[in-house]
C-alpha cells in the first residue's frame, strides 16, 4: 500500500514535462566505408526534427530500428530521410543487408 | 540487456530484421537514480521505525473456492504438455530463424518471463503444471530415495541455465533450444523415476519458480480448489530453507542483474575478458555480503541460532529483490515482445504457415518510451526494496521475540538491501557500452561527397 503511495508520487513527479517545441533541424551526415567498424553515437531530445544523410560506399539498405525507416543507398547516391524524433529510447541504425552497425540514435524525453 | 543483444554480437550474421527483442533502453538520468535510492532509504526507515515495534497480528487464511479451477489446472497441465512438445519439434524441425521460430520467443520470454510474473502472484504453480511432472506421473513413476545432493545439482542446472541464456550465444538458436529441452526431458524421466525430491529441490525451473513463489500473496490450495489468500507473517513463519536455496537467491539475483552489468561501459572496460564465465563469479557479489550481514545480525543479536541457521531462515527476504530484479530487467523485453505471439502462434515452425490468420501481425512494433521503462525498472527495484526489508522484519519478528533484538537484527539487513538497491540502481544509470569512439550531439556537418558524372536525363 506504501510503496504503492509511494511509486505514484514517483509517477506525478518524473512525469512527462510539457514537450518544449524545438523546430532546430538536427542534420546527421555519415559516411560509411567497408572497412571501418566506428559508429557515431548522435543524442537528440524528443521532438527534434531529424535528418540523416547516409553515403555508402557498398550498395544496401539503410535501416533506423524502433522508427523502422528503411532506405536504400548506393555508392554516389545517399540514403536521405527526415523524421520527428517522437519516440525515446537508444536506437541502432544499420546496413540490414550487410547486418553492419552504422550509428547509434539516443533520442531523450 | 536484452536477450537477444548478446546473441547478436557473436553471430552478427543472424537475421535481424523487425528487431524483435531489442527494448531501446537508455541509461536512467541522474535524477531518477538519485530518486530511487533516496525513496529506498527513506522507506527503509519507515519500515523500521512503524512497523518494527508490533508483531503482526496472525491472521487466518482468506479461501476462495472456485470450483471450475481444477478443470482449468487440468486443461492447463495438457497445454504444458502440447507447448514443451511444440517448443522442441519447433526448434529441431522448424525455421532456423529466432524470429520466425517458436521456440526462442516461447521458451525465453513468455515462458520464463511469464513463469516469473505468473509466480509473483498466485506462487509456485509451476509445481501443479510442470510438464515434466505431468509426463513422470502418466509414466507411473514410483520414485524410491531422496537425495540431499540434488539442491546443489539444481543450483549447478540454473547457473548453467543463465550461462547458457546470457553468455553461450546459443540461447536463442531454435535447434539448440529443442535439443537441449528434449535432452532435459530425458534428464527430468531419469531423475523423476529415482527421486522423491527431484521436482522439489533439483529440477531447475522447479527451483526457481518455488523460490519466487515465495513473494505471491495468492496461492492455490493443495485440491485445485481454491485460492487461498495467506498473510506474509503466517506464510514466512518459521520456514527455515535448504542450504542451497542460498545458492539458488545468489544465483537468481546475479542472472537478473549480469545481463545488465555485461553491457556496461564500466563491465566492457574492467572486465570484458571474464564476461564468458561471469555467471559464476557475480553470485558472490550478492552472496558474500548477505553472509556478511546475517554474521553481523547474530553478533549484534547474540543469537543462539548459528550463521547458517540466520542465512536460512532469512534468505527469503531475498525472494522479493529477485523477484523485482528479474521483472524489472525483462519487463520492456516482455512488452516488446508481445506482437510476436501473433506471429508464432499461426507459425510455430516459421514454414510459411498461417493457422489462425495472424501471421503477419508479427511485424507490429510496440516501442516503451524511455520514461516508461525507466519509471517501471526504478519503481520495480524500489518496491522489491521494500518488500524485501518487510520480509526481513516479518521474519525478526518472529525469530527474535524481544523488541531490541529485533530492532538490532535489522540494521545489518537494512544496509545490506540498501546496498543492493543503489548497486542496481547505479547499473541501471550506467551508460551502455559502445565500444567504440562515440560523438556526442550531431556529427560535424560534412560536405555531401562530389557526385558522380550522371547523365542527367
Amino acid at each position: 500500500m506504501i510503496g504503492v503511495l509511494i511509486l505514484a508520487g514517483m509517477f506525478l513527479f518524473l512525469k512527462k514535462d510539457p514537450q518544449e517545441k524545438n523546430s532546430t533541424l538536427r542534420e546527421f551526415v555519415l559516411d560509411v566505408n567497408a572497412g571501418t567498424e566506428e559508429y557515431p553515437t548522435w543524442q537528440i531530445k524528443e521532438g527534434d526534427p531529424v535528418k540523416v544523410t547516409v553515403n555508402s560506399e557498398i550498395e544496401d539498405e539503410v535501416h533506423l530500428h524502433g522508427y523502422d525507416i528503411l532506405k536504400d543507398a548506393k555508392p554516389g547516391e545517399p540514403a536521405v530521410f527526415e523524421f520527428t524524433a517522437d519516440k525515446t529510447g537508444r536506437f541502432e541504425m544499420e546496413l540490414e543487408g550487410a547486418q553492419k552497425l552504422i550509428a547509434i540514435l539516443e533520442v531523450y524525453p | 540487456m536484452n536477450l537477444f543483444y548478446f546473441f547478436l554480437i557473436l553471430f552478427p550474421g543472424a537475421a535481424w530484421a523487425h528487431g524483435i527483442g531489442e527494448v531501446y533502453r537508455l541509461p536512467v538520468p541522474l535524477s531518477y537514480y538519485l530518486w530511487g535510492a533516496g525513496l529506498a532509504v527513506a522507506a527503509s526507515f519507515f519500515v523500521l521505525g512503524f512497523f518494527i515495534r508490533k508483531a503482526p497480528e496472525d491472521a487466518s487464511p482468506k479461501i476462495f473456492k472456485i470450483p471450475a479451477l481444477s478443470k482449468i489446472i487440468f486443461l492447463f497441465k495438457i497445454a504444458g504438455v502440447f507447448f514443451l512438445l511444440l517448443t522442441i519439434l519447433a526448434g529441431i524441425f522448424g525455421a532456423d530463424d529466432y524470429i520466425l521460430n517458436f521456440a526462442p520467443i516461447f521458451f525465453w520470454v513468455f515462458f520464463l518471463v511469464g513463469f516469473i510474473f505468473v509466480s509473483c502472484l498466485v506462487g509456485n504453480i509451476w509445481e501443479k503444471l510442470n510438464p515434466w511432472k505431468t509426463l513422470g506421473s502418466w509414466m507411473g513413476f514410483s520414485p524410491f530415495r531422496e537425495s540431499k545432493f540434488l539442491g546443489a545439482f539444481g543450483v549447478i542446472l540454473l547457473v548453467l541455465l543463465f550461462w547458457w541464456e546470457l553468455s553461450s550465444g546459443l540461447s536463442f538458436i531454435p535447434s539448440v533450444i529443442g535439443f537441449v529441452l528434449l535432452g532435459y526431458t530425458f534428464v527430468n524421466i531419469f531423475c523423476a523415476s529415482i527421486f522423491k525430491n527431484w521436482f522439489r529441490d533439483g529440477e531447475v525451473f522447479s527451483v526457481m519458480f518455488g523460490f519466487i513463489g515465495n513473494v505471491a500473496p495468492f496461492k492455490i490450495s493443495e485440491d485445485n480448489y481454491a485460492i487461498v489468500y495467506e498473510p506474509y507473517a503466517k506464510k514466512l513463519d518459521g520456514k527455515i530453507f535448504t542450504a542451497s536455496t542460498l545458492g539458488v537467491a545468489s544465483v537468481l539475483l546475479a542472472g537478473a542483474t549480469f545481463d545488465g552489468i555485461k553491457e556496461t561501459q564500466f563491465w566492457y572496460d574492467n572486465f570484458s575478458l571474464i564476461t564468458s564465465f561471469g555467471i559464476l563469479v557475480v553470485p558472490f557479489l550478492f552472496f558474500v555480503p548477505y553472509i556478511v550481514a546475517i554474521w553481523l545480525m547474530r553478533k549484534l543479536t547474540k543469537s543462539e541460532f548459528t550463521t547458517m541457521g540466520l542465512a536460512r531462515r532469512f534468505v527469503v527476504s531475498l525472494a522479493p529483490i529477485a523477484a523485482g530484479y528479474i521483472l524489472a530487467h525483462n519487463f520492456p523485453l516482455f512488452i516488446i515482445s508481445l506482437p510476436a505471439i501473433y506471429g508464432i502462434i499461426s507459425d510455430p515452425f516459421g514454414f510459411g504457415w498461417n493457422i489462425f490468420g495472424t501471421a503477419a501481425l508479427r511485424e507490429g512494433s510496440l516501442v516503451l518510451g524511455a520514461r516508461a521503462v525507466w519509471f517501471t525498472e526504478i519503481g520495480l527495484v524500489v518496491l522489491a526494496h521494500i518488500a524485501g526489508i518487510w520480509f526481513a522484519h516479518l521474519l525478526a519478528v518472529k525469530i527474535f521475540k524481544n523488541e531490541r533484538t529485533v530492532l538490532r537484527s535489522q540494521y545489518p539487513m537494512m544496509i545490506l538491501m540498501v546496498l543492493y538497491t543503489v548497486a542496481t540502481l547505479w547499473l541501471l544509470s550506467q551508460p551502455l557500452v559502445t565500444a567504440k569512439p562515440s560523438t556526442v550531439g550531431p556529427a560535424p556537418i560534412q560536405l555531401p561527397p562530389p557526385q558522380p558524372a550522371i547523365p542527367q536525363q
